[in-house]
C-alpha cells in the first residue's frame, strides 16, 4: 500500500467518524418559536439542557414554553433562546462592553422592578395609566418605565378544570402569561392558548395574561 | 463586573433626586420605597410562591431590554443606549451591549443578591435586608 493510498483511507475513516466526534455535537443551540408555533430543535439532552440567553420578549418558562424530550429541545409561543447542552456553558460576559452591559443591567433591573409594580397598578385600574408614583419617584436613568409594561392584561380562569374561552379581540396581538394564579400548571398549547378571538384555558389553569 | 447589588439600594438610589426635590420626610420616603419594593416583588413573583426565581426575573428584565432594542437586533447600541450610571454612580460609557453580555451581567447581579444561594430571591433578599 503506497503512502498516498494510506492517507486517503485515513481521510475516509476520519470523515466517517466525524459526525460522532465530540466536536460535531452541538454544545449550544438557538431554538426559536416563530408565529407562536411549537418548534423542535435537535440536541443531545441526555446530560441536561440549560437556557443560557433569552432573546425573545415572549416568556421562556421551562415546562410551559420550552422543554426537552429525548429528541431535543422544544419552544413555543414565541420563546427564542440559546440553550447550552450538557455541562457546556457558553461565554456571556467577556466582551469589551462588559462594563456597559453591567451599567445597563443595573439600570434595567430597577426598571424591571418598577415595571412590575406598574403592571400591577395597570391591571388593578383596568388598564388606566396610573402615574401617581411619578409625583414621588423619578427612577433615573430609566424614568419612562411605564412603556415597559404590557399594553393590556386579561384574567382568564378555568374553574373546576373546565374549558373556558375569554373572548377578546386579539388580532395582531401577542399574548403571554403575566402571572399564574393557579397551582395547576399553565402549559402553553396544553392548558391555555389563544387566537384572534380570545384566550382559552382548561385543566384548572388560571392566569393574568398580558397582551402586547 | 458589577458590584453586588441590592434591589432596595437600586430603588433608593433611583428615587433619591426626586425625593430630595419634593422634601418627603426620610422615614415616610423609606416606607414608601419599601412598599414599592414589596409590591414590585409580588408582581415579579410569577407563581406567587414567595420567591422570585432567576427564570421569573429573567423574563421581566428581558422584556425591558427588548423594548430598548428598537431595531430588534439583540443589541443595545447607539441611540438605543439610555444614559446610565455604573455601579459607582459615575456616568457610564455607552457601549454595544449584546443580549449575551447583558444576560451575564444581570445574572451576576442576581446571584449577588441571592445570599442563601437557593437560586431564588426571597422578599428579604430582594429588599436587601440580609447581610
Amino acid at each position: 500500500m503506497n503512502p498516498t493510498h494510506t492517507n486517503r483511507l485515513a481521510l475516509v475513516a476520519l470523515l466517517a467518524l466525524a459526525p460522532f466526534a465530540p466536536e460535531a455535537i452541538a454544545r449550544s443551540v438557538v431554538c426559536e418559536s416563530q408565529n407562536g408555533q411549537t418548534q423542535h430543535c435537535y440536541a443531545d439532552t441526555r446530560n441536561g439542557v440549560t437556557l443560557a440567553v433569552q432573546y425573545s420578549h415572549s416568556s421562556c418558562r421551562q415546562g410551559q414554553t420550552w422543554g426537552t424530550d429525548n429528541r431535543g429541545i422544544w419552544v413555543s409561543n414565541g420563546c427564542r433562546a440559546q440553550f447550552d447542552v450538557g455541562e457546556y456553558r457558553s461565554d456571556r460576559g467577556s466582551n469589551n462592553d462588559s462594563k456597559a452591559a453591567a451599567a445597563l443591567a443595573i439600570g434595567l433591573i430597577g426598571a424591571a422592578a418598577i415595571a412590575s409594580h406598574h403592571d400591577r397598578d395597570r391591571s388593578r385600574d383596568n388598564d388606566r395609566y396610573d402615574d401617581r408614583y411619578n409625583d414621588r419617584y423619578t427612577y433615573q436613568p430609566y424614568n419612562d418605565y411605564g412603556r415597559y409594561g404590557p399594553a393590556q392584561t386579561i384574567t382568564c380562569e378555568s374553574q373546576d378544570g373546565r374549558h373556558n374561552y375569554c373572548r377578546y379581540n386579539l388580532r395582531g396581538a401577542r399574548v403571554d402569561i403575566d402571572r399564574q394564579l393557579s397551582r395547576s400548571p399553565c402549559r402553553y398549547g396544553n392548558d391555555w392558548g389563544w387566537d384572534g378571538g380570545g384566550i382559552w384555558v382548561e385543566h384548572g389553569c388560571r392566569a393574568v395574561f398580558s397582551v402586547h | 463586573m458589577p458590584s453586588p447589588i441590592s434591589f432596595s439600594l437600586l430603588l433608593r438610589t433611583a428615587g433619591l433626586a426626586c425625593l430630595v426635590a419634593v422634601a418627603v420626610p426620610v422615614a415616610a420616603a423609606d416606607a414608601a420605597l419599601t412598599s414599592a419594593a414589596d409590591d414590585a416583588f409580588k408582581a415579579a413573583d410569577f407563581d406567587g410562591d414567595g420567591k422570585v426565581t432567576w427564570e421569573e426575573f429573567r423574563n421581566r428584565v428581558v422584556r425591558v431590554f427588548g423594548h430598548l432594542d428598537a431595531n430588534g437586533d439583540g443589541r443595545i447600541a447607539g441611540q438605543e443606549h439610555p444614559a446610565a450610571v455604573d455601579a459607582e454612580g459615575k456616568p457610564a460609557q455607552p457601549g454595544n451591549v449584546s443580549a449575551e453580555s447583558f444576560t451575564g451581567a444581570v445574572e451576576e447581579a442576581f446571584k449577588a443578591s441571592d445570599k442563601d444561594g437557593d437560586g431564588a430571591l426571597s422578599l428579604a433578599e430582594w429588599s436587601g435586608t440580609t447581610n
